[in-house]
C-alpha cells in the first residue's frame, strides 16, 4: 500500500508568532534575516545568582492590549497568552472566518505546547511551612495549599490549556490534541494535524506550539543537566553559537507560533494565500538514552529519510535547511552527521541555518516558529544566517550561512526537530504550484 | 481486496488500584469490589480524605527491566514501565523476529507534579534568616540539593522514552498530554500511525499519578474531591443523585497495537481490535462552562469512523468520575448521539473502583472493553442508589452482568475540555 495515493494536499494558509525577536511574523523575520539577536539578562524574574543569567525573553509583552479574538481569560499562563495572540494572528492573515467559511466540527486544534510555569514562591514557601527536618506534612500541605494557591492559575498550568483555548475562542469542535514530545513537539503536532486532514477528518487544523520555560524552575531544570550556555553572562547576544567551535550549551527562549493548515481545494475555493504546501513528514525515535542522542544520529537519519520518501523527493530537491542547532556540543555534530547521511553529497551544497543562534530555543514552541520562517525563506528567497559562527568547528564542516543572511533560490525546504528523550521529527515545506 | 489496514490489539498490561496485571483488575471490577484503600505513599495527616485509588504491592525494582533508571522516573513512569513489561511478556513480542524501526510507542501522560517530598532538600538550603524562602539562596545554594538529572523525571514524554529505549522502539514516539483525554487519544493517534502503514506495532496507552499532596491540593481547590468522603470505599458514585465528587488515583496501561497480517504471521494473541477513533473539543473547561455539544461530536464521529450504527453498541464504558456535573454532561451527550436507544445500551464506569486516574482514563477504559468481550460480562458501577434526574441511562449496578458483547464504545472526556471516543470490537477475521 503506497499512504502517499488518495490523500489530501495540505497547505498552510495562515501564520502568527511571537518570538523574542517581536510580537508578530514580520519583526521576527526582519530580525532573523538582520541576525539581531534577542537575548538579554533575564528580567522576569531574579535570575541574578542561577548559573545562567540569559534568556530570549519575550519583551514588553501587554496580553489585554494586544489580544482581542476573545474575552481574554483570567490567570492564562505566559504561554497560553503568546499562544492566543499568535492564533489571533494566524486566524486573521488566513482570512477564514471560523464562524461562517467552516463547520465547527471540521476544524481543529493539534498543539506541541509545553506546561505552564508553577506558582514559584508560594510552592517552595509552602514546602518550607510543612515540613520539619525529616518529612513533609502531606495533609497540612493539602490544607494550606487552599491559601497559597490561585485555582485557576493552577488549572491554567497544564498543558493542554492552550488547545483548549484555541478552540473556546474560534468556537470550534474538531479534532482536539497536545503533543508533548520536549523540542520536536509543535513540528510533531504541525505533523500529525497534517495526517488528520491528509486523512480527510478536518478541513482546517490550527497547529504550532506555545512554551516559556523562563521561570526559576525551568532554569533550575536546565542548569542542573548542564544544557544551558553559562559562558557569556556578561555578552547574552554571543552565547548561542550553533555549529560553532565554542558552543557550551543553549539559550533558554520562549514564544509561540502558530500555522493555519488547511485542505489544498477547501483554501483554491475561497482564493486563500498559500504560503507553501506540507508534502513531507517523518517522525522516529532513538530509542538510545534519555540524556544523550544516539552518536550515530541514528534516528535523525529516518526521520530525514521518511520525510524524503513521504514527499516523494530526492536529497538534490531539498534547496534549504532549517536546523534544530541548539549549540550543545552534543546536538549540533551528531546533526551534522544525519544531514550528511540522509543527504549524502548534497549535504554540503545546501545551506544550513540555526534560528536559535538568534532568537535562543523555543523548546516546545521551536519547530513551528521555525517552520514559519521556513515560509518566510521561500517568500522572499532569503537565508537567514546563523549568528556568532567565529571559528569552524572541524566536526561540523557544512555550510551554516554563518553570520550573514544570504540571496538563495528556495523553492523546497527541511526543517529538523529533535526532542529530549530522542524524538526526531522532520518537516518538508514547498512553494506551491498546481 | 479493502485497502484499509486493520488494527488488532496483541497484548495488555496493566497496573491499577490493588490490581497488578489485567486478570487481577478483572475478578476486582467484575466482583464489584473497590481498589480504593489508605493512602501509603505520602503522609495524609490531618487532612480529612486519607484514601485514593493507589496501586498497592507495586514494586518497582521488580517490575522496571532497568533499575539504575529507577532514580529518574516520577511515580507516573515507573508505573508505566510496569505496565509496559506485563503488555511485553503477554504480546510474546520479545520472541518474534521483528523490524524495530517498524515499532513506535505512543502514551498519554499527565501533567507530572514535581515532588513536593524531593523539593524539599532544595528548600532546605534556602531559607534566609528571617526563615523566609529566598530565590536568591535557592539559585545559590538550594538547587544543589536536587539530583542532576531532576527535569527529566517529570517530562511528559519520558513515558514513552523509557519504553521505547527499553523495547528498542525506533519508529514514531508520541506523547499526548490533553487530560483525562490523554491516553484514549493516545491510542487513537498509533491507530492512526499503523492504519497510514508508519508503523506495524505500536505500545500505546498512558499513565497517571494523582495522589501527590499538590494534586490533591488542586482538586480540593477546584472542589472536586467528594464532599462526604466516608465510607471511602463508597462514596465515589458515578452517575448517582448523591454523586457528590471523586477520589484520586493512579494507574497505568499499556497495550501492544498491531497490524493484523503482522500479528497473524507472528502467531500473537489477538484480544480485540480498534475500528474507531475521534477526538473533539469542549470549547472550555467544562468546569467552567456547560455544554455537551462537542462530547456527542466525538461519539458520533467515532462510530462514523467504525462505519457502524448506535444499535450495535453493546456496552459504553463510560468516563462517569463520579462529579455531577460532568456526568450529566455525558449522559446528556449519550442521549443526544444514541437517541431512543440510549436508555437501553449498557452503560458501566469503573472510576468508583480506581478513583480519579487523569490521563490514564482511556487506557482502563480500553482494557474494561477488551475484558468485558473476553468474558460477556459487563462489570457494574458501583455504589449506585438513585438515578440522577435527567440520567435515563441503563447503568449496570449492583452485580455483573451476562451479556453478549461484540462491539464497545470507550469514552473520554476530559475536565479541561478536550475529548477522545475509541470503538473496540471483538476480533472476527
Amino acid at each position: 500500500m503506497d499512504k502517499r495515493k488518495n490523500r489530501k494536499r495540505v497547505v498552510i494558509t495562515g501564520i502568527g508568532a511571537v518570538t523574542p525577536l517581536g510580537h508578530d511574523v514580520e519583526s521576527t523575520w526582519q530580525g532573523l534575516k538582520d541576525g539581531r539577536s534577542g537575548v538579554g539578562r533575564i528580567s522576569i524574574f531574579d535570575g541574578s545568582e542561577f548559573p545562567t543569567k540569559i534568556g530570549g525573553e519575550v519583551k514588553g509583552w501587554d496580553f489585554k492590549k494586544m489580544y482581542t479574538l476573545a474575552e481574554p481569560v483570567r490567570g492564562m499562563g505566559r504561554n497560553t497568552q503568546f499562544a492566543m495572540v499568535a492564533t489571533q494572528q494566524a486566524v486573521a492573515d488566513s482570512g477564514i472566518d471560523f464562524q461562517k467559511d467552516v463547520a465547527p466540527e471540521r476544524c481543529g486544534v493539534y498543539m506541541g505546547s509545553g506546561e505552564g510555569a508553577v506558582q514559584f514562591d508560594s510552592f517552595m514557601s509552602l514546602i518550607h511551612e510543612t515540613s520539619d527536618e525529616t518529612t513533609l506534612d502531606g495533609g497540612h500541605f493539602i490544607q494550606k495549599g487552599l491559601d497559597f494557591f490561585d485555582p485557576i492559575t493552577e488549572l491554567e498550568q497544564e498543558p493542554n490549556m492552550a488547545s483548549m483555548h484555541i478552540a473556546d475562542a474560534l468556537q470550534i469542535m474538531g479534532p482536539n490534541q497536545n503533543c508533548l514530545t520536549a523540542c520536536a513537539a509543535s513540528s510533531q503536532a504541525i505533523g500529525e494535524a497534517a495526517e488528520i486532514i491528509r486523512r480527510g477528518d478536518a478541513e482546517v487544523m490550527v497547529s504550532g506550539g506555545a512554551h516559556s520555560m523562563l521561570h526559576p524552575l525551568g532554569v533550575t531544570g536546565f542548569n542542573l543537566l548542564t544544557a544551558l550556555s553559562t559562558s557569556h553572562a556578561d555578552d547574552p547576544t554571543r552565547a548561542s553559537r550553533p555549529f560553532e567551535r565554542d558552543r557550551d550549551g543553549f539559550v533558554l527562549g520562549e514564544g509561540a507560533g502558530i500555522l493555519i493548515l488547511e485542505e489544498l481545494e477547501h483554501a483554491k475555493k475561497r482564493g486563500a494565500k498559500i504560503y507553501g504546501e506540507l508534502i513531507g513528514y517523518g517522525s522516529t525515535a532513538d530509542a538510545y538514552r534519555i540524556t544523550d542522542s544516539h552518536p550515530e544520529g541514528r534516528g535523525a537519519i529516518a526521520a530525514v529519510k521518511l520525510a524524503l520518501h513521504d514527499a516523494a523527493i530526492e536529497p538534490s530537491q531539498i534547496d534549504y535547511i532549517n536546523a534544530h542547532g541548539t549549540s550543545t556540543q552534543v546536538n549540533d555534530s551528531v546533526e551534522t552527521i544525519a544531514i550528511k547521511e540522509s543527504l549524502k553529497e548534497h549535504a554540503y551544497k545546501i545551506p544550513i541555518s540555526s534560528n536559535k543562534s538568534i532568537m535562543g530555543h523555543l523548546i516546545a514552541a521551536a519547530g513551528a516558529v521555525e517552520l514559519i520562517t521556513t515560509l518566510m525563506t521561500m517568500r522572499d528567497q532569503v537565508v537567514p544566517p546563523t549568528i556568532n559562527y567565529d571559528n569552524p568547528d572541524p566536526e561540523c564542516d557544512l555550510d551554516y550561512v554563518p553570520n550573514k543572511a544570504r540571496s538563495h533560490k528556495v523553492d523546497t525546504a527541511l526543517s529538523n526537530s529533535f526532542g529530549f528523550g530522542g524524538q526526531n521529527i522532520s518537516l518538508i515545506v514547498k512553494k506551491y504550484s498546481e | 481486496m479493502s485497502e484499509k489496514r486493520r488494527i488488532v490489539i496483541t497484548g495488555q498490561g496493566q497496573l491499577a488500584p490493588k490490581a497488578i496485571g489485567v486478570e487481577a483488575y478483572w475478578d476486582l471490577i467484575s466482583k464489584g469490589e473497590s481498589g480504593i484503600s489508605p493512602i501509603s505513599t505520602y503522609h495524609m495527616g490531618n487532612f480529612r480524605l486519607t484514601h485514593g485509588g493507589e496501586v498497592t504491592d507495586f514494586e518497582p525494582r521488580k517490575m522496571v527491566p532497568n533499575r539504575k533508571s529507577l532514580k529518574v522516573m516520577a511515580r507516573d513512569i515507573q508505573l508505566v514501565v510496569g505496565a509496559a513489561k506485563l503488555c511485553m511478556d503477554d504480546s510474546k513480542l520479545l520472541e518474534a523476529e521483528i523490524d524495530s524501526t517498524r515499532l513506535g510507542v505512543s502514551m498519554g501522560a499527565g501533567y507530572i507534579n514535581t515532588s513536593v517530598q524531593e523539593m524539599r532538600f532544595a528548600v532546605k538550603g534556602s531559607i534566609d534568616e528571617q526563615g523566609k524562602f529566598d530565590i536568591k539562596k535557592y539559585a545559590a545554594e538550594g538547587m544543589k540539593g536536587l539530583t542532576p538529572l531532576w527535569l527529566l523525571k517529570y517530562l511528559p514524554n519520558m513515558l514513552a522514552c523509557h519504553i521505547s529505549i527499553q523495547y528498542d522502539a525506533q519508529g514514531p514516539s508520541n506523547s499526548l498530554t490533553t487530560g483525562d483525554a490523554a491516553s484514549s487519544q493516545a491510542i487513537g493517534e498509533a491507530y492512526r500511525i499503523l492504519e497510514r502503514g508508519d508503523a506495524d506495532m505500536m505500545l500505546v496507552g498512558g499513565a497517571d499519578s494523582k495522589l501527590d499532596p499538590l494534586s490533591w491540593s488542586r482538586f480540593e481547590m477546584m472542589g472536586l474531591l467528594t464532599k462526604n468522603g466516608c465510607p471511602p470505599q463508597e462514596c465515589i458514585r458515578p452517575f448517582d443523585a448523591n454523586s457528590d465528587g471523586f477520589l484520586p488515583g493512579e494507574a497505568a496501561t499499556v497495550l501492544m497495537l498491531e497490524e493484523l497480517e503482522h500479528a497473524q504471521k507472528r502467531g500473537a494473541p489477538i484480544y480485540g481490535e480498534v475500528v474507531g477513533f475521534a477526538a473533539s473539543a469542549n470549547g472550555s473547561p467544562i468546569i467552567k462552562k456547560i455544554d455537551s455539544r462537542a462530547q456527542a461530536v466525538a461519539i458520533k464521529a467515532a462510530l462514523n469512523d467504525a462505519s457502524i450504527s448506535p444499535e450495535e453498541i453493546d456496552l459504553i464504558v463510560a468516563h462517569g468520575i463520579g462529579v455531577a456535573e460532568t456526568d450529566r454532561l455525558e449522559a446528556e451527550a449519550i442521549q443526544s448521539s444514541f437517541g431512543e436507544k440510549a436508555s437501553q445500551v449498557p452503560v458501566t464506569s469503573f472510576k468508583a473502583s480506581t478513583g480519579f486516574i487523569g490521563a490514564a482514563s482511556g487506557g482502563v477504559g480500553v482494557v474494561t472493553a477488551l475484558q468485558s468481550i473476553k468474558n460477556q460480562m459487563i462489570p457494574p458501577t458501583l455504589n449506585h442508589e438513585s438515578k440522577k434526574p435527567k440520567c435515563d441511562l441503563n447503568l449496570i449496578t449492583g452485580q455483573a452482568k451476562r451479556a453478549e458483547i461484540k462491539t464497545c464504545l470507550v469514552n473520554s472526556f476530559g475536565l479541561t475540555g478536550q475529548n477522545a471516543c475509541l470503538v473496540i470490537q471483538k476480533f472476527e477475521a
